[in-house]
């Protein structure tokens, strides 16, 4: 079933855009704090630096960038109307600034100022989540990406209420926050907000960039129900500060879900039409290899010790981290941006002259070339924090810090390129119109 | 404007000025178009799209009216949409599928 598409029912450009364009901000702030960071950052996963290094990303970069891209996918691929157009706007405003206060406050660790910006984070959220989810419930049919922005939205929420409670007894001391509840935090955030908006996005979007229309998705529900389900089990468990054996297991349990996506994923695109494989589809792949890599620094890391230097017992939690979020999340993130923007652009630039005069398709809006250098070097980048953390090089970590900002400030620059007037350039060949003409 | 005649291969040529936003590849090289009908005064387009999951699908039948009214105006123009037989790749001419790089690693 497909939705009906129109100039009309799309989200003004002036809605979305802002959103794909401040979001690479959360990331270059996220590069030139790790830039700054010392030997510290291995000792212990829960420092002012660190925290505020992981906010930026996840906030700052991976969030608001979803959100523009919910924003958009509500009305044109899952069909309902967003809630408020004019509400869309306000929360851009306060996630915005909340986001900026919140990291200030985090890395000089001010738990009074960490407590306001958390309540405009808390209620940027609150606001999209019910913008977006009225889109959702608005949608005549029910498919994997509507049930995802549901589940997705659901551990959003539930996230950040965690989160905000624990910048509550920060301040007021109402109970500790041990390792355990932070990981439970953490991994709210990571599996049931990012990964699973991920996977079941991704059942729409791979197939329609990717022309497949022969092979169907096999484990769509399944790998997003078990990864629920996992991850309700993973965050009790963890919450009690479990004997390595438990973390283990518990972290075994969070990868099956992922792992029956990925594999769908890959028979999805062993079944793709189109061939020639644009940054998306080089995208997908890149992040499907931060998975299987996240997986194992994870399990690694679950383990303890015996692993680690016991003097540095955060590094491999660093580029556990590093490689979910930069990496599977982040890489996503990237090639879909490549598709999202464009499309839009070209929705309410271009579309409308169709038939009247020549128009730019929307592989004429973006330089592809430009947009595999961004995702190299942001995997570069990525791949480098991990490295580092894991061999304990803190001048290692500072260079991929800055690589990471150098590659988030591009992937703005390609993106802003794309406001640009462009030409068409699919003119029509001869040898087509003859075949045609023949036939 | 110079009014143009209709004819199956005028018709045809101007949907060739229709693309696939996504792909790049005109509706008539995908092998979109089905079938071409024209009386005096009317135009009638079948055509499919390239997947169920692609918004644009619906889009495009509307972007192919509008040429279609454009190219020939004064002509009724209506375009259809078949899911039957669906749309296969084997559908698009020898150049959309070097396009779109099929056969180069299968």
């Amino acid at each position: 079933m497909t939705a009906r598409v129109s100039p009309h029912e799309s989200p003004p450009l002036g809605l979305i855009a802002p959103f794909f364009l401040v979001a690479p901000a959360g990331l270059a702030v996220a590069g030139l704090l790790l830039a700054g960071s010392n030997h510290q950052a291995f000792l212990a996963i829960n420092l002012p630096r660190t925290v505020a290094v992981v906010h930026a990303t996840v906030l700052g970069w991976i969030t608001l960038t979803i959100m523009g891209a919910l924003y958009q996918m509500g009305p044109v691929v899952m069909g309902g109307q967003l809630w408020s157009l004019r509400l869309a706007r306000i929360q851009f405003v306060l996630h915005v600034l909340s986001v900026a206060g919140f990291i200030a406050a985090l890395d000089r660790w001010s738990v009074g100022w960490m407590s306001t910006a958390g309540v405009g984070i808390v209620t940027s959220l609150a606001l999209f989540a019910a913008n977006v989810g009225v889109a959702a419930w608005r949608a005549k049919t029910w498919t994997i990406p509507r049930a995802t922005v549901f589940i997705a939205l659901g551990w959003l929420l539930v996230t950040a209420s965690v989160g905000i409670t624990y910048a509550g007894t920060l301040q007021h001391l109402w109970f500790p926050v041990t390792m355990g509840r932070l990981s439970m935090h953490a991994h709210l955030g990571l599996v049931g907000w990012l990964a699973i908006m991920v996977m079941g996005l991704s059942y729409q979007l791979v197939p329609m960039f990717n022309v497949i229309t022969k092979v169907k998705p096999r484990f769509g529900v399944a790998s997003l129900a078990v990864t629920s389900a996992a991850l309700a089990i993973f965050a009790l468990a963890i919450a009690q500060d479990p004997p390595a054996a438990v973390r283990v297991a518990a972290g075994a349990g969070l990868v099956i879900g992922p792992a029956l996506w990925a594999f769908d994923l890959a028979r999805l695109l062993h079944g793709r039409s189109k061939r020639r494989m644009d940054v998306q589809g080089h995208a997908t792949f890149v992040s499907i290899g931060f998975l299987a890599l996240t997986a194992v620094i994870g399990l690694v890391a679950a383990t303890g010790t015996p692993w680690t230097d016991d003097a540095e017992p955060a590094r491999w939690l660093l580029a556990y981290g590093a490689c979910g979020l930069g990496g599977w999340v982040g890489t996503t993130l990237i090639g879909n941006s490549f598709k999202i923007l464009p499309f839009l652009i070209w929705l309410h630039r271009y579309r409308p002259r169709v038939g009247i005069a020549p128009v730019p398709v929307v592989a004429d809006i973006y330089n592809d070339r430009f947009a595999n250098a961004v995702l190299a070097i942001h995997s570069l980048a990525v791949l480098g924090i991990a490295a580092s953390a894991v061999a304990g090089s803190i001048d290692g970590l500072r260079l991929a810090g800055v690589v990471l900002a150098v590659s988030s400030v591009l992937h703005c620059g390609a993106l802003s390129h794309m406001f640009l007037p462009k030409k068409s350039s699919r003119a029509q060949t001869a040898s087509t119109r003859k075949a045609v003409t023949a036939s | 404007m110079i009014a143009t005649a209709i004819t199956t291969p005028a018709i045809a040529h101007a949907l060739m000025h229709v693309f696939d936003p996504e792909l790049g590849i005109d509706l008539v090289s995908l092998g979109l178009v089905y079938a071409i009908d024209h009386e005096p005064g009317a135009i009638n387009v079948q055509m499919a799209t390239t997947s169920a999951m692609c918004p644009m699908g619906e889009a495009m039948l509307d972007d192919a009216a509008r040429m279609l009214s454009h190219r020939f105006p004064g002509a009724g123009v209506n375009v259809d949409l078949v899911t039957e037989p669906a749309w296969d790749i084997r559908m698009a001419t020898p150049e959309a599928l070097a396009w779109l790089g099929v056969g180069r690693d299968e």
